[in-house]
């Protein structure tokens, strides 16, 4: 599977906790109980109505009138025996009054169709109990989610188009000594045809070099004359006609991306520069200090660089050249690795801490991921809510066009202020649809008075949030649902980078945006 | 009873049946309960600014999706277990369109899935002319080419201009991992399959000569079992062909694979890699499936409905990074081979050979075609230039191949009808002599 055996372990190991058996809640349990999530407990204080089993592949019209929490268990459990389904027929809200501890025990909670007053409650428990929260809600054809988390840390990331590590600007000892090896000018074509382009780049540079006063193919015009070096060392034959080489044709190919100069990366820098990688305590999490270490290793034994990534990409050679090539870069990644270890090691023990704390499998995966790592922070829904702190740039820079995805987000803390006003939502019923439509419509302007947003909100959305009458169709509810369980499994196994931190899906358009509140 | 008051008594009955269907259907029909529609009556019964112009509200289509015919021609593996949920470990092994059926048919009450345990081929026009909407969520661009040549094939013209009503949409739906992609084909209308083809680029198989004499990756170790290994040494007896799904078969592949790597020093040969390598497996989830299944679903539900406009036309999802949806337009292909019903143009000089035609349609990007069959109308009777899929015409046929289209007989303007697998139509080319 995608995240590792690893990642399966810390999904088996998982405890996530839904709160209400809606569509939208055991859509999403449904894809995180296939792949083995180790339990599940569903905590929903309602009973379970025609409504329900209309929209919920999980219950049956027999279960009417029974207690909805357990009924979705039992339809969930099903899907995979090695799961371990709980329930609580309770509402979140009387859990909050009397035994708000009971939230401590979880990877992960997910709330979904929640009255604002619980998700707020419920957001600050959480967040003082450092239990990540990931709010979900379909309303009609908008879908929502919001990810509540202090740090969220990233070893592997697994990004979709990373560059490769292989130092050609500025060669390591042993890499230097192995392109040494090489004399393309001496070799039979059957070598030199199957010499990997990364060799062929290397020696190809050192001409350009001696040529360039030093110095690497900076600009376009530069590249492309270096381009036509290399094309110029490929072998012709009796007629002068040019070889079939294909290295030679990676190696041009390749000329773009080869040459980039080897540097920390941003994201890498901000990790070293944070100050939980700067402080480490005996409280410190494995990352911070392994982050330390790596940081402590790039100021002295690797003279600005990270620790060497170890891996090169397939390319046309022999299988010895090949071989041989990825050892020399294997072998330095696994020195380096040493090096780092070192490092971690002192630092575990100036704190009391022994050395096994922290195995030699973690340091190399981190060593081998340093370029590629992430630190997420998601604002508590606190900070997104207070006037003081609420990100009104964002929602104002958004609203410049007024179709953006954003008034989504407005409309939702909209008909939440129309149901604190109203214990309702607009238009559930027909005969209500036209007067809610005015109604809403002042829920609207006070909530934009109050945050002193100066923007316009189309008549046209608040219409079709009251014509929505809080509904929660299945295919919306479905989509969300794959959406929000691959965001808990990014949260659970720290593999992949979930978002930051409000999504919003509208199935009208089929469009989709992200946003930092 | 007069003869007369029986059928006016039967008449009464049924529109009282209608009735307790619709909305909160009321009745002892344990097919129906109370509020059982309340959560999609209101995008029904209510017009809205963002509803199609031409949607008109009402409360008689609300039946939900009860006729459904799944076509699928593959059985249960345990491997599916871990995303398709209308699979248990006791349905291993039983085909996938009954087991599904039976499940669906089961859980929601009203609704009847018809099973076709074949492949979309093995059906028909007739068939396919059925249905209203057609959705796909095939494992293959060559399947998913026929479905849409399929349609197209329905779509009738009346003096070159298209009867709106012979179109059947078509919404395709493919995942890979964390990325999927959901569209809506309206056949003759936007773009097809075919339109877009460059979108799917070809997929690279290693080369020969790496797989032969220069491994590299343990991948290769694996092929070279598969590709050269198994046919020589027939490890099961002769003309067994090499099970991906058979354990045994799988750990033969593995202990040579590893010999293999072991010889070239190199690391990196599982087991699971192994049966990956054989299988093709492409890493799949439940949750990326599952929003590209929905994004579908929405758009069966806004066509059958007409209460939305479809997606026009495509939507693209990735979840590696967070959730990044794209959606676009694609543009239908002026000339495309299967929906434009222009000609295709085949430019060629005499004195090419009738191997270089083959390779065009082959290696064409907006072709692809697999392994097509040239044939061509000489002297009034049908010829067949080359054909590949039956062993006895392609021995009579490949001396063609090496003769020259004036040898072959060919002239310009020369119609070619081609056949193939990613269409269940030929395709007509005209042949261009250029100097």
């Amino acid at each position: 599977m995608l995240w590792g055996d690893h990642g399966q372990e810390g999904l088996e190991n998982a405890h996530v906790c839904l709160i209400n058996a809606t569509a939208t809640g055991t859509e999403i349990l449904k894809n995180l109980v296939l792949p083995g999530i180790g339990a599940f407990t569903i905590v929903d204080g309602h009973k379970v109505s025609g409504e329900d089993v209309g929209n919920n592949f999980f219950l049956t019209s027999s279960s009417i009138g029974k207690n909805r929490a357990q009924a979705a268990t039992e339809l969930l459990q099903e899907l995979n025996s090695d799961v371990s389904g709980n329930f609580v027929e309770e509402s979140p809200d009387k859990l909050l009054d009397n035994d708000p501890e009971f939230f401590h025990r979880f990877s992960l909670v997910i709330g979904v169709q929640l009255p604002e007053s619980t998700c707020l409650r419920l957001g600050s428990v959480l967040w003082d109990a450092g239990v990540p929260f990931l709010v979900c809600r379909t309303y009609g054809l908008i879908g929502y989610m919001r990810l509540i988390v202090k740090e969220h840390t990233v070893i592997e990331s697994h990004p979709d188009n990373a560059l490769e590590d292989l130092r050609l600007d500025q060669p390591f000892t042993e890499l230097k000594h192995h392109i040494e090896s090489y004399d393309l000018d001496s070799m039979e074509k059957k070598d030199h045809s199957h010499t990997p382009w990364i060799i062929v780049v290397a020696k190809y540079l050192e001409k350009w070099y001696s040529e360039h006063n030093s110095q690497l193919p900076k600009n376009y015009k530069e590249k492309e004359a270096f381009r036509q070096l290399i094309r110029e060392g490929i072998l012709t034959n009796e007629n002068g006609t040019p070889e079939d080489e294909e290295n030679f044709e990676e190696a041009i190919k390749n000329v773009n991306t080869a040459l980039n100069p080897t540097k920390v990366p941003s994201a890498t820098e901000d990790i070293f520069n944070a100050e939980q990688c700067e402080n480490i305590t005996s409280q410190s999490p494995s990352f911070w200090v392994m982050a330390h270490g790596v940081r402590d290793f790039v100021r002295n034994e690797g003279n600005g660089k990270l620790p060497v990534r170890g891996t090169i990409p397939d390319m046309i050679a022999d299988s010895d050249k090949f071989i041989k090539l990825q050892n020399v870069y294997r072998d330095k990644a696994m020195k380096d690795a040493a090096v780092v270890s070192k490092h971690v090691e002192a630092l575990l023990q100036s704190f009391g801490k022994p050395p096994e704390s922290i195995s030699e499998q973690e340091i190399k995966l981190f060593c081998k991921n340093a370029a590629f790592l992430r630190v997420v922070r998601c604002r508590s829904l606190a900070e997104e809510y207070s006037m003081d702190t609420f990100n009104k740039d964002e929602i104002t820079s958004c609203m410049d066009s007024a179709d953006s995805e954003m008034v989504l987000y407005l409309m939702l803390r909209s008909v939440d202020r129309f149901y604190q006003q109203h214990s309702r939502y607009p238009g559930v019923y027909n005969y209500q649809v036209e007067e809610d439509i005015n109604k809403l419509k002042l829920c609207v302007n006070s909530l934009l008075q109050e945050y002193s947003l100066n923007v316009n909100v189309k008549d046209d959305y608040i219409h079709e949030f009251c014509r929505y009458g809080a509904a929660e169709p299945h295919t919306v509810a479905a989509f969300l649902g794959g959406s929000a369980a691959q965001e808990a499994i990014k949260i659970i196994t720290h593999q992949f980078v979930p978002f930051n931190n409000t999504f919003l899906y509208n199935a009208m358009s089929q469009t989709s945006a992200t946003f930092q509140l | 009873m007069a003869e007369g008051e029986e059928p006016e008594k039967k008449r009464r009955r049924i529109e009282e049946l209608n009735e307790n269907m619709v909305v909160d259907g009321g009745s002892v029909d344990h097919t129906e309960w109370q509020g059982r529609w309340d959560h999609l009556k209101k995008f029904l019964e209510r017009a809205g600014p963002f509803t199609h112009p031409d949607f008109e509200p009402s409360t008689e289509a609300l039946s939900g999706f009860r006729h459904i015919h799944v076509v699928d021609m593959d059985t249960i593996d345990v491997s599916n277990l871990n995303r398709q949920f209308l699979f248990r470990p006791k349905d291993v092994g039983r085909p996938k369109a009954e087991v599904a059926a039976d499940f669906v048919n089961g859980r929601v009450p009203g609704c009847n899935v018809v099973p076709h345990f074949k492949k979309i081929q093995d059906l028909d026009e007739t068939f396919y002319r059925q249905f209203h909407i057609v959705v796909c969520g095939l494992d293959s661009v060559v399947a998913r080419r026929w479905m849409n040549g399929m349609l197209l094939s329905l779509l009738i013209y009346e003096d070159g201009v298209l009867d709106p009503s012979s179109i059947i949409p078509l919404i395709d739906g493919g995942t890979e991992g964390f990325k999927g992609n959901a569209r809506v084909i309206l056949p003759g209308m936007t773009a097809c399959i075919d339109c877009t083809l460059e979108l799917y680029p070809p997929q690279i198989n290693f080369p020969m000569c790496t797989i032969a004499s220069m491994p590299r990756l343990p991948e290769h170790c694996v092929e070279y079992v598969r590709i050269l290994l198994w046919p020589k040494e027939k490890p099961f007896g002769d003309g067994v062909a090499l099970d991906g799904d058979d354990p045994t078969h799988i750990q033969w592949v593995y202990q040579k694979s590893l010999e293999r790597a072991a010889e070239f020093s190199i690391t990196g040969v599982t087991y699971r890699l192994t049966q990956g390598v054989v299988k093709r497996i492409i890493p799949a989830v439940a949750s990326t499936n599952a929003v590209i299944a929905a994004a579908c679903a929405t758009e069966v539900f806004k066509i059958a409905t007409s209460a939305y406009v479809p997606l026009n036309n495509y939507l693209v999802f990735n979840d590696v990074d967070g959730l990044y949806t794209y959606t676009f337009e694609a543009e239908r292909k002026e000339n495309c081979s299967a929906c434009s019903q222009v000609p295709q143009d085949l430019q060629f000089p005499p004195s090419a050979k009738l191997q270089e035609i083959l390779d065009y349609l082959t290696e064409n990007a907006s072709l692809q075609m697999k392994s097509p069959a040239i044939t061509t109308t000489l002297d009034g009777k049908n010829k067949t230039l080359y054909l590949q899929t039956v062993a006895s015409i392609e021995e009579r046929t490949r001396p063609n191949l090496n003769k020259t289209l004036k040898e072959l007989g060919l002239v310009d303007g020369q119609e070619l009808a081609v056949a193939d697998v990613t269409t269940p139509q030929t395709v007509l080319f005209k042949l261009n002599f250029i100097s």
